[in-house]
Order: structure tokens, then sequence, then C-alpha cells
């Protein structure tokens, strides 16, 4: 099929959301994941799996960027309209944008990232020939078991991701772990006291998850940690309250980009426990890695993070 | 649902809107929801007071509901008249240091 719109765009992180400078490429669209917080269901996106063959007009608008920006590296997320290892098709476009933009990467003196997001076990079946020239991240979308079956029923259970990650380091990508969407769940309840509760299970689960994952990372292939807490847009969370959805958590409040997020107090305290624990688990070098997505600059501080734009932690 | 939304107390078109969505969600999490609420209305109706009193009363208590974290610090930053969602940058405003102190916790 033939892209009509354009292929590569900043993403746009909405108002007052600190920017982290990075380029979303739409290769293909949709997935048959069906996550219940996607918000691919409420976009105008063709609801079939769709690879986008024109990769002409895409190589034309990677050698309009790096002509005329003066960023001297750029960082490409090819996960963000698609599940990057969705299907051989899909690694077999992204070999072919690689190409391009190494191509012009070298003619324009220009550094590339690219990050490669999933949800999959398929880089057991699928290969991918990497480029010299480029700088891969190998990202997993990581959350507990219990959400995952909850809420991306289709998706690979936790423990298949994480051996993932093994073996992508084998094949020499630098691995993002991406925490988000951070999701309460299970909630036990409406009150003050049921909330907490939720929060500090929510906060173990996590802990469980940093154990197992210090077992098999080799620290010098992890390039960034992501922590971003669940948000939805309004329709999007009229819909999952119609649908009766324990994702329409009652303590979620309409933020200044017109997305409903858990509320600041919320937020903050899963942000600081879970730097917390990864400082514990790993050590408080590991604080160089974390960043938080679509998240405001207020929170940021309110959890000690320095403000950093992705291609700043390569 | 109906009658969880008392009539002769005073509640606004939106109010009534916001005391519907709240029982359908708090109702996801707690099946004892309605009964709360019920119980809550008979008490706020033996109150010796007028329809504007008993409303504000209702509708403050459905707020405390809906946001138990949040309702807490309310009271205590009563005296900034801060945005309620508490979205916002407390460097734009005086005591700031206060203020972060309040926000930034459970």
């Amino acid at each position: 099929m033939k892209r009509k719109i354009v292929f590569v765009k900043k993403y746009d992180y909405g108002k007052g959301v600190f920017d982290l400078g990075d380029y979303i490429i739409s290769y293909a669209s949709s997935c048959h994941f069906g996550c219940e917080y996607c918000y691919l269901k409420y976009a105008k996106v063709p609801k079939k799996i769709v690879v986008y063959d024109n990769l002409e007009v895409l190589e034309k608008e990677i050698k309009e960027l790096f002509s005329t920006s003066e960023e001297k590296r750029f960082y490409f997320n090819l996960g963000e309209t698609t599940d990057a290892f969705l299907s051989e098709k899909h690694l077999s476009i992204i070999d072919k944008i690689s190409e391009i933009i190494e191509r012009n990467a070298l003619v324009y003196k220009k550094q590339a990232i690219l990050e490669l997001r999933t949800k999959t076990e398929n880089i057991f079946c699928y290969s991918l020939k990497k480029k010299e020239n480029l700088i891969y991240v190998y990202a997993v979308s990581l959350l507990p078991e219990g959400v995952i079956k909850e809420f991306e029923k289709s998706t690979s259970s936790l423990k298949k991701r994480i051996a993932t990650i093994k073996k992508a380091q084998e094949l020499g990508f630098l691995i993002g772990l991406r925490f988000e969407p951070i999701i309460l769940y299970p909630v036990l309840g409406i009150t003050y006291e049921a909330v907490l509760t939720s929060l500090n299970n929510l906060i173990s689960e996590y802990q469980k998850i940093f154990t197992k994952l210090k077992e098999i990372l080799d620290l010098r292939f992890l390039s960034t940690i992501s922590l971003g807490t669940l948000r939805l847009t309004k329709s999007q969370y009229k819909d999952l309250k119609e649908r009766k959805s324990k994702l329409a958590f009652f303590e979620m409040v309409l933020c200044p980009d017109k997305k409903y997020r858990y509320s600041r107090p919320i937020r903050v305290f899963i942000y600081k426990n879970l730097i917390k624990k990864l400082k514990e688990i790993f050590d408080d070098k590991i604080i160089d890695k974390i960043y938080l997505t679509t998240e405001f600059p207020y929170i940021w501080k309110a959890v000690d993070l320095p403000l950093k734009k992705l291609i700043d932690f390569y | 649902m109906e009658n969880l939304i008392p009539e002769d107390f005073y509640l606004t078109f939106s109010q009534k809107l916001f005391i519907k969505e709240t029982i359908i969600i708090l109702s996801l999490f707690d099946n004892d929801v309605e009964n709360l609420i019920k119980k809550k209305i008979l008490e706020i109706k033996e109150l010796p007071k007028d329809r504007i009193y008993k409303g504000k009363e209702f509708f403050t208590y459905i707020l405390n509901l809906r946001y138990p974290i949040l309702s807490k610090k309310w009271g205590l930053l009563k005296k900034y008249q801060l945005p309620k969602n508490l979205e916002f940058d407390e460097e734009e405003y005086p005591f700031k240091d206060e203020i972060r102190a309040i926000i930034n916790t459970i």
C-alpha cells in the first residue's frame, strides 16, 4: 500500500509535555494485539495491518530532514504506529528504511539511532541485518504478567519478553527497557487505604521484574529505561468507562495536554518508588539512563530527574 | 441511579452528570458504592439545613469519594487557591516549597 501522508514526523507530545525530540517513522499501521489502552483504535488509521512500500517518498523526506536540519544526531522511533517485530514483512521494510537512513546519514554527515519497539518474541523467528553505521535499540515494553493478561491479551508473556532481551543482547542490539504504560491494577478498593495498598503492590510487582532483569541484563548494552504511567484521551476514557474497563480508574485527572492521567501524587509516588527500586537493584548510576515518557517538566522535577532528550543518552 | 441524585438537594446539571459518572466508575472497583452513597444521602437529609447546603455537602462527599488521594491535599492547600487537579508548576506560585511538600506526596 502507498502511504499518502508523511512518513517521518517529529513526535507531538502535546501541550506542556517535555519533548524528548524523537522522530516517528510511520512505515506501517495497526497490529493485531488489540491492547485495551491502545490509542490506535481511536485514531484515523487503517483498521487492518498495513505496511507501506512507497519508500521513495520516505527517502525524499529523510533527505530533506538531514539537509535542512541543524541537528547532527537523530532518534527515530519505528515502533509507535505498529509493533516493529510484528511480522517478517515489517522487518523487511525496516531493513530497507535502515539502508535509506544509513545512506543519507553518510551523505549529510549525520548520526542516527533507530528504536525498534516490541511486545513480541519474534526476535527468535525473524532476523534483521544491522547496518554498521546505525545504532539499533531493541526496546521492550515491560509490564507485570497480571497486567499483560488483563489488558494485552494477545501479546507475549513477560517471561518471553525478558528472554528476547537476552537474545537481543547476543545479537548486539542496545537494550531499551520500556516500563509503559504503568497501569495501576488490580485496584483493591476505592478508599485512600485501598489505593495506597494497590500502589504498594504495584511497586512490588515491578521490583520483581527489575530483579529478573538484573539476572539477564548486561549493563554495557543497556541504553535507556523509560517510565510512563497510563494516559488516555477524553474519548478513550469515556469509551473505557462505558465498556466497564478497569483501566477507567477513578482518580484520573485531565492534564494540560487534554489527556487523562493518574493524579499527580499517584504518578510521583509511582515514579519515585520505581526509581528507588531500580537504584537498589542495579546501582545509583542507573539514574543516568532513566527518563519519563509524556510527562510534564514539573513531574520530572518532582522525581529529581534532569530533563534530557532521547538523543542525549547516546 | 436516579435515586442516588436526590431532587431535594440543590445540584447543577454538570454536578449531576459528574455524580452519575462517578457512581459508574466507582462501581467498577467496589460493588457496595451505591449503598454507601444511599446511606450518606439519608444522613444529609436529616440535617436541619436548606437544599443548597445539602447539595454542597453531598457534592463534596462525592468528590472525596472519587478522588481519595487528591481530596486529602485540597484541605491542606485551601489557603493557596490552586488548580484542583494539581497539574501545574509550583515554581510559578509563591510558597512553592510548602506547596511542593504537599502535592508530591501521597
